[in-house]
């Protein structure tokens, strides 16, 4: 593990958010995982805006939004990021508690890269969690030259 | 007056006496010329006779010149009265000797004329000569009176006078009442035929008097009566009958001449235009014009030659034309709907006009009602649909609120009852273990039930897709796919159902909830059996789909609850459900326009119905046999 693989997670519930870092835990990727609180934080993070003004370059390995979040959810930030000419190349995953047909016909249009419900049996929940963190931040190959460099 | 002028009866008479007076003329001017010629022979004969005699006896007194000889022979002619007188002449032509003796001379000719008798003015005058041997010695002169001769012929004149005069009356006696025979009937016919010129009354008839060539004629002259009298009286019926049928058509009915003078308005018309006598509607068509003004449905006024009876004159035929009418000068106003036609003659002319109408006034109104009424019901359909829109956007965003929002908690339960036993493992007890599994398992349960609830909630808004499907192959896919065929204790029967027209995915759903109940509930049966089949519906001509099974049943009191989201029957340890799939057939199937209902009794199984609208009702077979699936 050459580079430092970040995950970008926005999360409003605490709960979802201690679960899913338990979740993570697991596999040793939780250190990884920087968390906002809404879809705001979280654009403003990609964009080097407000309290992440001086923050290291770079983007994240991948982005794990709720759908459901304050000021601006999930399926807004998915539309700017894959708007963006710099950020489009990053991967977005929706973890979402919403089966709807119309959430993920959106999430699929705004060119989601995956969707996954989160299950509502704990055992279910962590195996899904640790699979999605492997697979973003271990296997799979970012786009070249996106990912932040140290901290 | 000519012959050909004259009545029958006395042309009859004339021609009759004509004919018999022309013939006994020509008989007694035979017979009279035949007796006046015969007579004057016999006259000449028997005058010769005796003047032979006479002359023979004057021989000697002539020869010997011996008056006294003489005058005694010529005396002897006394017997004889129609000799008038009687000379002798001598050879030298002398006047010998006479008879009567007193007579003058004068009386006599002169001297002999030639030999023989020749008929005078009144006499008949014959000179006779008198020889001895070869010898010539004179001649004797006879001297007849015609007397005898016009004596007879008066008679025979007066006897032809009265043969004739008695004839003429026995022929016309006999015509009088012969030429009845032939004239009667003629005469019955002529006044018969009279009678109807003159009184056009073909009622009457001629009484037949004879089988003759007349008594045909009256025949033929009587049936021909008939003929006309039974075509006058349909002619008559027809009439009445039009003429009724045309007073009392609720629709007016105006008749025009092709000038477009107005012959006649029927009682409807007559209403129509509030007419109350003739003289309000006898005119022209133009005058007509003056009273009243026409205008189209849109209020452009037609000018003469657009109105209705204008059109029609020139050969239009109208229907269903729509003409506001005003009288002017009154507020009187309707509306009419025209119609009409040139009635032609069997030859193909023009003869008159017809135009008909109704008022269509109310009408006309009622359907501004209705359009109106459109016009409001659609304004307030518009208005319900966004209302429901409405309704639905909250619904579903209650459901997707409901999908986020509910799970999230469930989660968290679940996640940290995990975590907890994880983190206190070492100090909780068994007892505390199966707490936090049942925490567990009630979230999931829970989160379960929430799914289903979502399904339940799209399956009512997502849209149906109808398509007309095999519904044989639907239903065998449905049991081969749901894996139902396992279960091979199950006596299947299934019969051939009709086409649908349906959205196949959510009638797959309806077949595979249905199926799947029928599978679980017969399960504890000996010896399942599971019917499934369709009928239809006697009063509606619906397909009524049924699944039939021989499993636990139910108490109808319950039926009803069936249908209902998370109704149940039985508890879950008894059959497992969690009370969705019924919930899930009714209202799949309501959104096709169908309805849904069960019937059942405790321990002897159940049938669930579900209809559908028929598409092709002669699609379904009439009896539809049972065939077990092939396995």
């Amino acid at each position: 593990m050459n580079e430092l693989r970040s995950i970008l997670f926005a999360e409003d519930n605490p709960n979802d958010v201690e679960l899913t870092l338990a979740a993570f835990s697991e596999h040793n990727l939780a250190n990884q995982v920087f968390v906002v609180s809404d879809g705001e934080e979280a654009l403003d993070y990609l964009f080097h805006r407000g309290r992440f003004k001086q923050r290291a370059n770079g983007n994240p390995a991948v982005v794990l939004l709720d759908l459901k979040m304050p000021k601006v959810d999930g399926l807004e930030v998915l539309r700017i990021i894959k708007q963006d000419e710099k950020l489009k190349s990053i991967p977005v995953v929706m973890l979402t508690s919403s089966r709807e047909e119309s959430d993920l016909i959106q999430s699929y249009q705004l060119g989601v890269n995956a969707y996954v419900v989160k299950p509502v049996g704990f055992e279910s929940f962590m195996d899904a969690v640790k699979q999605l963190g492997a697979f973003w931040a271990l296997y799979n190959e970012p786009p070249p030259g996106s990912l932040q460099t140290g901290r | 007056m000519p012959l050909r002028d004259i009545p029958i009866q006395r042309k009859l008479m004339v021609i009759i006496l004509l004919t018999s007076g022309a013939v006994l003329l020509l008989t007694c001017v035979s017979f009279f010329t035949y007796e006046f010629l015969t007579f004057r022979q016999t006259m000449v004969r028997q005058a010769s006779t005796i003047g032979k005699i006479v002359a023979d006896n004057s021989t000697a007194a002539l020869a010997f010149q011996n008056t006294d000889d003489a005058k005694e022979i010529l005396n002897a002619l006394k017997a004889e009265p129609h000799i008038v007188a009687a000379g002798l002449y001598d050879k030298a032509g002398k006047l010998f000797s006479k008879y009567p003796a007193n007579l003058p001379d004068a009386a006599f000719p002169d001297a002999p004329a030639a030999d023989g008798y020749r008929f005078g003015r009144s006499q008949l005058d014959g000179f006779q000569p008198v020889a001895q041997g070869d010898k010539r010695v004179g001649t004797l002169y006879l001297k007849t009176d015609l007397g005898a001769l016009y004596e007879r012929f008066r008679l025979y004149g007066l006897i032809v006078v009265l043969v004739i005069a008695v004839s003429f009356l026995l022929a016309y006696t006999l015509s009088t009442v012969l030429q009845k025979q032939i004239s009667r009937p003629i005469l019955a016919l002529a006044e018969t035929a009279k009678a109807v010129s003159e009184r056009h009354d073909y009622s009457v008839r001629t009484t037949k008097l004879g089988r003759d060539e007349l008594g045909l004629l009256t025949d033929a002259f009587n049936q021909m009566l008939e003929q006309i009298h039974e075509q006058n009286q349909t002619l008559r019926q027809n009439e009445i009958q039009l003429q009724t049928i045309i007073e009392n058509l609720g629709e007016g009915l105006v008749v025009s001449n092709l000038e477009g003078q107005l012959l006649h308005f029927n009682r409807a018309a007559l209403k129509l235009h509030g007419f109350a006598s003739l003289e309000e509607w006898r005119r022209h068509l133009a005058e007509f014009a003056t009273i009243f003004e026409l205008s189209t449905i849109d209020g452009a006024i037609l000018p003469l030659d657009q109105w209705p009876l204008a059109r029609i004159l020139r050969g239009e035929q109208l229907q269903d034309l729509e003409v506001r009418i005003r009288r002017i000068g009154s507020d009187w106003r309707r509306i009419f709907s025209y119609g009409g036609v040139l009635v032609r003659n069997a030859a193909g002319q023009a003869t008159i006009a017809v135009v008909t109408m109704s008022d269509i006034t109310e009408r006309k109104r009622a359907e501004e009602q209705v359009r109106q009424l459109n016009r409001d019901l659609e304004q307030r359909v518009i208005q319900r649909t966004a209302q429901l829109e409405a309704a639905n956007a909250e619904l579903e965003s209650f459901s997707y609120s409901v999908s986020h929002d509910l799970r999230a908690p469930l989660r968290h339960i679940d996640g940290f009852a995990e975590l907890l036993r994880k983190h206190a493992e070492p100090v909780i007890d068994e007892k505390g273990r199966r707490y936090m599994k049942t925490i567990s398992d009630s979230a999931k349960r829970l989160g379960q039930l929430i799914d289903e609830l979502l399904v339940f909630s799209r399956m009512g808004r997502s849209e149906l897709r109808l398509v007309d499907l095999d519904h044989d192959a639907l239903v065998a896919d449905v049991i081969r796919e749901g894996g139902f065929q396992k279960n091979t204790t199950i006596d299947w029967r299934i019969a051939s159902l009709p086409r649908v027209h349906a959205d196949p995915v959510l009638l797959r759903q309806v077949w595979f909830n249905l199926i799947d109940n029928a599978v679980k509930y017969s399960g504890k049966s000996p010896t399942p059996r599971i019917e499934i089949g369709c009928r239809v519906g006697p009063a509606t001509g619906e397909h009524e789909f049924f699944v039939r099974d021989n499993g636990a049943g139910f108490d109808m009191q319950y039926a009803d609850k069936l249908f209902g989201v998370f109704q149940r029957l039985h508890s879950v340890a008894e059959f497992e459900g969690n009370g969705i799939g019924l919930a899930n057939v009714r209202r799949i199937v309501q959104r096709h326009g169908g309805r849904t209902w069960a019937e059942g009794r405790v321990g002897e199984g159940a049938v669930f119905y579900f209809s559908l609208p028929a598409i092709k009702p002669a699609s379904l077979p009439v009896d539809a046999t049972l065939n077990p699936i092939p396995t």
